[in-house]
């Protein structure tokens, strides 16, 4: 094993987008353009990834809202193998 | 009958529903109904969140009201710009999923999927019964965990040439050769070097692979990423999501452990326990 040259919470933002992005349930009759479009979406999101700032101050804007829990469930996923 | 139409209004109707101003079903997944751990911790995640559930047969879908303008082509291509918006709608609904997750077996949503009516995912369960059913009861109690492999790159040359005799041989050869055949040799060499390097990816990623696969109920292969995020020199050389059970998770962990420690020039990345993203898709038709 080496060390890890990026930080666990890119890896883990990483690893959120492709999961929700590409993966997941689709139903017929799905009105929206994700599916269709999914690489603009992919594509927007993997821009936010160049900015990890952005990541930060997202949930440190709104302390109150969901985005503080969200942003923690992200630092409590990462390398949960290190716990044990 | 009478000759006067009873209800006139009703040949304008059909406004509401396609129409841009109404309102759409976000969809974050389809669950199990029987498979609810507690109901009140359940409700509470639905409340905080206004959420919706849609119910057929066993299946529920959890759904919340969205404005439709908000996810019109225009509105999305727009959102796109906003990197702030979409990092917090993304994790807004990978949250979501995860508290359900916890409460009950759930196939989750795509990321962004609204439907024009709360009617027409109800027709969809209908429609999908059987398959969506299938794939809940095959996902029931696991969760999801993320792979990667990556190789070490320093080294990686020298120690695929130690155990490759051929490879030793022409490097022996291209040493003591004259100029222009050692040029042709050292093209040889390195053709047969980097096809050495990667059959012995291939096989170290079978192995250790190999080695989870009991513990697991399905491993989803995917595709390497080449270049792109990392900064690291580490080549990713396989990825892949497992699907496993609750009580497996140690033993997996552990066995990956294991498999990295007796291979040496490989990092071994896990993350998780997931909700089930990469398990959640069945071929699901139109009503029709």
């Amino acid at each position: 094993m080496t060390g890890r040259a990026t930080s666990d919470r890119d890896i883990t933002v990483v690893e959120l987008l492709d999961r929700v992005v590409d993966n997941g349930v689709v139903l017929a009759g799905d009105i929206t353009i994700s599916v269709a479009d999914v690489d603009l979406i992919h594509l927007g999101l993997r821009l936010v990834l160049r900015s990890p700032v952005l990541f930060e101050t997202a949930s440190e804007r709104q302390p109150e809202s969901d985005t503080e829990d969200a942003h923690d469930f992200i630092l409590r996923l990462r390398d949960p193998a290190r716990e044990h | 009958m009478g000759m006067i139409d009873p209800e006139p209004a009703a040949t304008q109707e059909p406004v509401a529903e396609s129409d841009q101003d109404g309102e759409g079903a976000y969809l974050y997944g389809i669950g199990l109904a029987s498979s609810v751990a507690e109901q009140e911790r359940l409700d509470a995640i639905l409340d905080e969140n206004e959420i919706r559930t849609v119910r057929h047969g066993d299946l529920v879908a959890f759904v919340r009201s969205v404005p439709l303008a908000e996810f019109s082509e225009q509105s999305i291509q727009e959102r796109l710009q906003d990197q702030e918006w979409l990092m917090h709608a993304v994790q807004h609904h990978h949250q979501v999923i995860a508290d359900l997750s916890a409460q009950l077996t759930l196939l989750p949503s795509t990321f962004g999927a609204v439907y024009e009516s709360e009617d027409a995912v109800s027709d969809s369960l209908e429609a999908n019964q059987g398959p969506l059913t299938d794939r809940l009861r095959e996902v029931s109690g696991c969760d999801e965990w993320a792979l990667h492999l990556f190789r070490d790159e320093a080294g990686v040359r020298e120690r695929v040439l130690e155990a490759d005799p051929e490879l030793q041989r022409m490097s022996r050869e291209l040493e003591s050769a004259p100029t222009g055949r050692a040029y042709l040799l050292r093209q040889q060499l390195e053709k047969r070097l980097s096809q050495a390097i990667e059959e012995q990816q291939l096989a170290v990623a079978d192995a250790v692979l190999e080695q989870v696969e009991q513990y697991t109920r399905g491993i989803q292969v995917e595709e390497p990423r080449t270049g792109g995020d990392s900064e690291s020199d580490d080549v990713e050389i396989a990825r892949a999501s497992l699907l496993v059970p609750g009580e497996q998770s140690e033993s997996m962990l552990d066995a990956l452990d294991a498999a990295a420690e007796s291979t040496p020039g490989i990092r071994v990345e896990v993350s998780g326990p997931w909700p089930v993203y990469s398990f959640a898709n069945t071929e699901t038709e139109d009503r029709e």
